[in-house]
């Protein structure tokens, strides 16, 4: 391949078009890994873009226009030989790079796999790179040769993360800021990975964790079903659903919390009102006066819920969507994000950015 | 001057006899539908025909009686005809209007059928030939502006044509004076067509004046005009004639066979009048005789040959646009019947897309340049085609297709059907379509749907992973007219060389169909979704694929889609598989568009569980402003929505 190509990165999740600022470097000039680029624009934020591989770079966006992330931003070339630019026509025939989820990308990185390890695929899932993790033996929690971690001695104030990597990521941070207790060891669901430096046990080391002396358990799961179970077991097992509460966050004397509740950072949680079991108030997100939340329900990040607003049990209300006061969100209804609720969403409904309902399914 | 003979006297009673006998059977519902006679307009017929040979061609209109009559004298075929039957000279299909036989045809939309004329007439000349073509209009028929694409460009080109105007003084039911400025022989002389005028119920100076105007088409290779006024003593169709009796009764008095029937003996007259009559009651007669009736051919959602050799692009590193130059320019090479006409075609210019840069070069003659007549050089082309050429047509913005709507779907789709086995129209005609380059409200549009529902023409669209030799000489397999749908984006963007079953990344897989049809995905098994798409959308569908695999793990096939219409409907279910998640993305606007054909058909054949989501251009005018016309047309955040929906994980 004469040249390489550098792609408009995927900065979040809602902005699939980029702006192009300016160009930092002028064509043809020799660049290294950790040159500066380009300032690229989102809807929220500017960022930088670096390089990270030394060349010849010319860029293939002029400053000012948009490009879809994974378009070619720049190419760089070997030697500084303005000819080569005729490849250029079959740029995008050079689209068979191998596409790598961002899921295996992770995956990859922890257990030290490349695109070699990989070859004749044309897309790598996380399931590609589980199963060769699995035949390789590398996972101590995933496959028939699994190697349960050590069981540690558990202290009063020790809590277990029971369930997926994101959640549990959250609350091991309110836990490391000084949210009430410690996070003590991981049991991460199906297929999950390492959290940090924490001990990796599995759901086979149950009574032996409780003869460790462990008590408390955050169980967070994804998805109102299988938190719900989680619970239930925890029940079962005479542990208690400890809930995490972020030290930045602002819960009211009068509010009431349920159990295997979690409250980000920053979030607000006003007088009276109530949260029920299982459910997550994420960061920055507000509960008003005298509302009440459901079960096994997830206020998302920056969203906000007015005074006396009812969510029904499994309900989600997106990133930084609003509900008015008095409203009342059905069962397992989702208000997507950004939206706003000023009437009341019927169970199982979805209510979208155009304030139409739709029901999925 | 030329003497009338017995002979044409006859010819002149048996069409009067023909037609007066069809009034009267049509008033006493012996047959359906409609008619137009040619009654007081017989000796225009019999004074042309006089003056063509066999290898020569008629274009007629819908009141062709006269004029078939006299070109053939095949009474039989045209009652049968008239009366619906199979053993009709159009198999019934085409009726009073619509019908061919060697070399004669006609048909009922004003105007339509002139450029056609040329088009027959250009083809003969460009093989030898010195056959000419006839065109015959009415002086109604002067009020449609393709009547004038049709003057230049028969002048231009040039072909051998004669025109004929009957000036039968009314259009349908309005005097001329009304419909009509300036003098009628004045327009085909602006365009440099030499003019006569005649008398056209006088039979002697009609058959000299014919005579002598086909003579020098025939001699000089170019158009002429002739004039013949005349007058219509029937109703337009079959009783709608509101003209006061003063008016015809002057008009009667100027009646071709009254006029003639001094020049011969009483008794001659009145043996030709008999022998007249007698033809015209035998051919009816034949109507006693009852036949099974016969089915138009019809287009089903299915292939009727499905293939499944690859026909992905293999070649060296390229854009679209030198691919697409290259395999016209194969085609040039191979089939010496393919011609390439459109407006700034030739070299320097070379299309306004560049498309066709170097061809007028290299095929000289071949490739020709044509005046800003959309309409008009689809007609002619129709004609050539008819005339055994297989020309390729470049409308130079799809934008103005909407001008060869009425081409495609009154004629070239008609043809071999309406004239009931007719060698076909092997047509294609490129519209260039699509946005993202800011061209504006008209000349950004993806215009396609308008052809999704003509029977008879198949809508093809093309795009950066098939080889387009491959697919014109599949495409050029299927009877009919063709709509070649590419991509203004397209032009720039490389071709995806397939290599060892891998195109741009993803596994691809080719499904039989009668044009190419490919899955694309990104791993094997089960996919979570299927887009379907075709031609400029293909880049985008697969961006979404990728996006959706490396954020979420979805698992989308994409189905290119060559052949838009009739819809590919086996090949389609073979491609989804067992999954019912299906997108459709399409360019156009939504309303009405491909997605709601390929949806409906997918639901009729598959029942429920089908969940459906369409992606399209939004139902508005495509602003030129970047961010007005990226509003407007199909983006990556909107087909990982519609993706997303379908999976419901919103």
């Amino acid at each position: 391949m004469p040249f390489e190509v550098l792609r408009a990165p995927h900065v979040n999740v809602n902005d699939l078009t980029l702006k192009l600022v300016r160009w930092a470097v002028a064509p043809w000039q020799p660049i290294k890994a950790g040159t500066l680029l380009c300032e690229l624009e989102t809807t929220k934020a500017a960022v930088e873009f670096t390089a990270d591989r030394a060349g010849f770079v010319l860029p293939a966006v002029q400053a000012g226009q948009s490009v879809r992330v994974g378009e070619p931003l720049a190419y760089v070339f070997p030697t500084a030989d303005p000819r080569q630019a005729a490849e250029l026509t079959v740029a995008s025939a050079e689209e068979g790079d191998v596409v790598v989820s961002r899921k295996a990308r992770d995956l990859m990185a922890r257990f030290g796999l490349s695109h070699a390890d990989f070859p004749r695929h044309t897309a790598i899932g996380s399931d590609t790179v589980l199963a060769m993790i699995r035949e390789r033996g590398l996972h101590p929690l995933d496959g028939p040769a699994l190697t349960p971690g050590v069981v540690p001695d558990f202290g009063p104030d020790d809590i277990v993360l029971w369930g997926e990597t994101n959640l549990a990521t959250l609350a091991w941070d309110a836990l490391q800021a000084g949210g009430g207790g410690r996070a003590a060891a991981y049991l991460p669901d199906q297929g999950g990975g390492a959290l940090f430096d924490l001990p990796m046990l599995t759901v086979g080391q149950w009574d032996e964790m409780k003869r460790a002396g462990l008590r408390k358990v955050f169980a967070c799961s994804a998805g109102r079903a299988a938190r719900a179970a989680q619970l239930a077991e925890l029940a079962r097992l005479g542990l208690e659903a400890a809930t995490v509460v972020h030290p930045s966050a602002v819960v009211s004397a009068a509010a009431r919390l349920g159990a295997g509740c979690f409250v980000g950072a920053g979030a607000k949680i006003g007088p009276l009102a109530e949260i029920g079991d299982g459910t997550s108030v994420l960061a920055g997100a507000s509960v008003a006066h005298h509302s009440r939340v459901g079960c096994h329900c997830a206020i998302s990040d920056g969203a906000h819920l007015g005074g006396n607003v009812t969510v029904g049990d499994g309900a989600v209300v997106g990133i930084c969507a609003a509900v008015n006061k008095r409203v009342t969100i059905g069962d397992g209804a989702l208000v997507v994000s950004g939206a706003a609720a000023f009437d009341d969403v019927p169970a199982g409904t979805v209510l979208r950015h155009d304030g139409s309902l739709a029901r999925p399914g | 001057m030329t003497t009338p003979t017995l002979d044409h006297y006859r010819q002149l009673c048996t069409i009067r006899r023909f037609e007066q006998r069809l009034l009267d059977d049509f008033a006493k519902a012996r047959f359906r539908g409609t008619t137009h006679t040619s009654l007081g307009q017989e000796a225009v017929a019999v004074g042309v025909m006089a003056a063509l040979r066999p290898a020569d061609r008629v274009v007629s209109n819908h009141r062709c009686h006269g004029h078939y009559i006299a070109r053939t004298g095949d009474l039989a075929g045209l009652v049968a005809e008239i009366a619906g039957r199979p053993d009709g000279i159009s198999q019934g299909i085409g009726g009073s209007q619509h019908i061919q036989k060697s070399g004669f045809c006609s048909s009922g939309v004003l105007g339509g059928m002139v450029p056609h004329g040329i088009g027959l007439a250009a083809a003969a000349r460009a093989q030898g030939s010195d056959a000419i073509a006839v065109c015959f209009l009415g002086d109604g028929m002067l009020g449609e502006g393709i009547v004038y694409e049709a003057f230049n460009l028969a002048a231009l080109w040039p072909a051998p044509v004669l025109f004929v105007i009957e000036a039968n003084g009314v259009a349908q039911s309005t005097p001329i004076a009304r419909s009509l400025a300036g003098r009628i022989a004045d327009r085909p002389a602006a365009f440099g067509i030499p003019t006569e005028s005649v008398d056209g119920n006088d039979l002697a100076r009609m058959l000299t004046m014919a005579d002598r105007l086909a003579s020098h088409v025939r001699a000089s290779g170019r158009p002429a005009c002739l004039v013949a006024n005349t007058t219509r003593l029937g109703p337009h169709s079959k009783g709608d004639d509101d003209r006061d009796e003063a008016e015809l009764a002057q008009a009667r008095r100027r009646d071709p066979l009254v006029l003639a029937r001094p020049l011969f003996s009483e008794a001659d007259a009145a043996q030709a009048e008999t022998q007249a009559a007698d033809l015209v009651d035998q051919a009816f007669a034949l109507l006693e005789q009852s036949v099974p009736p016969a089915a138009p051919p019809v287009d089903e959602d299915q292939d009727p040959a499905p293939r499944n050799d690859a026909t992905w692009y293999g070649g060296p590193p390229s854009n679209f646009l030198a691919h697409l130059r290259d395999a016209l320019g194969a085609l040039l090479e191979s089939d010496p019947a393919v011609l390439l006409l459109g407006e700034d075609v030739e070299d320097p210019y070379g299309g306004a897309f560049k498309v066709t840069r170097g061809l007028s070069t290299r095929f000289p003659g071949r490739v020709r340049s044509t005046p800003i007549s959309e309409a008009g050089i689809v007609g002619l082309a129709g004609g050539m085609a008819a005339g055994g050429f297989k020309p390729v047509v470049e409308i130079m913005f799809g934008d103005f297709s909407s001008l060869i709507v009425d081409q495609m779907l009154n004629h070239l789709g008609k043809f071999d059907r309406m004239y009931g086995g007719c060698p076909s129209c092997p047509v294609v005609v490129r519209v260039p379509m699509g946005g993202y380059r800011g061209y504006g409200p008209t000349h950004s549009q993806s215009l396609e749907k308008l052809f999704l529902g003509i029977p008879g023409l198949t809508l093809v669209a093309c795009d950066n992973l098939h080889d387009q030799v491959r697919l014109w000489r599949r495409m050029l397999d299927l009877s009919g007219p063709k709509l070649y749908v590419e991509n203004k984006a397209l032009y720039g963007t490389a071709m995806m060389p397939a290599i060892d079953g891998r195109i741009g990344g993803f596994l691809a897989r080719s499904v039989p169909s009668s044009l190419p049809l490919t899955a694309l995905a990104l791993t094997e098994g089960e996919a979570d979704a299927v887009l379907l798409t075709y031609g400029g959308m293909v880049p985008l569908a697969l961006q979404a694929a990728r996006h959706l695999f490396e954020a979420e793990e979805l698992r989308l096939r994409v189905v290119v889609v060559t052949q838009l219409a009739p819809v590919p409907l086996d090949g389609l279910v073979d491609a989804l598989g067992a999954c019912r998640r299906v997108v459709t993305l399409e360019e156009g606007t939504r309303r009405g568009g491909w997605g709601a054909e390929i949806a409906a058909a997918l639901v009729e054949r598959l029942g429920g569980g089908l969940r459906l989501a369409r992606v399209a251009a939004r139902d508005a005018v495509i602003p030129a402003a970047a961010q007005g016309e990226a509003w407007a047309l199909p983006s990556l955040e909107r087909c990982v929505a519609a993706v997303m929906e379908v999976i419901d994980a919103v």
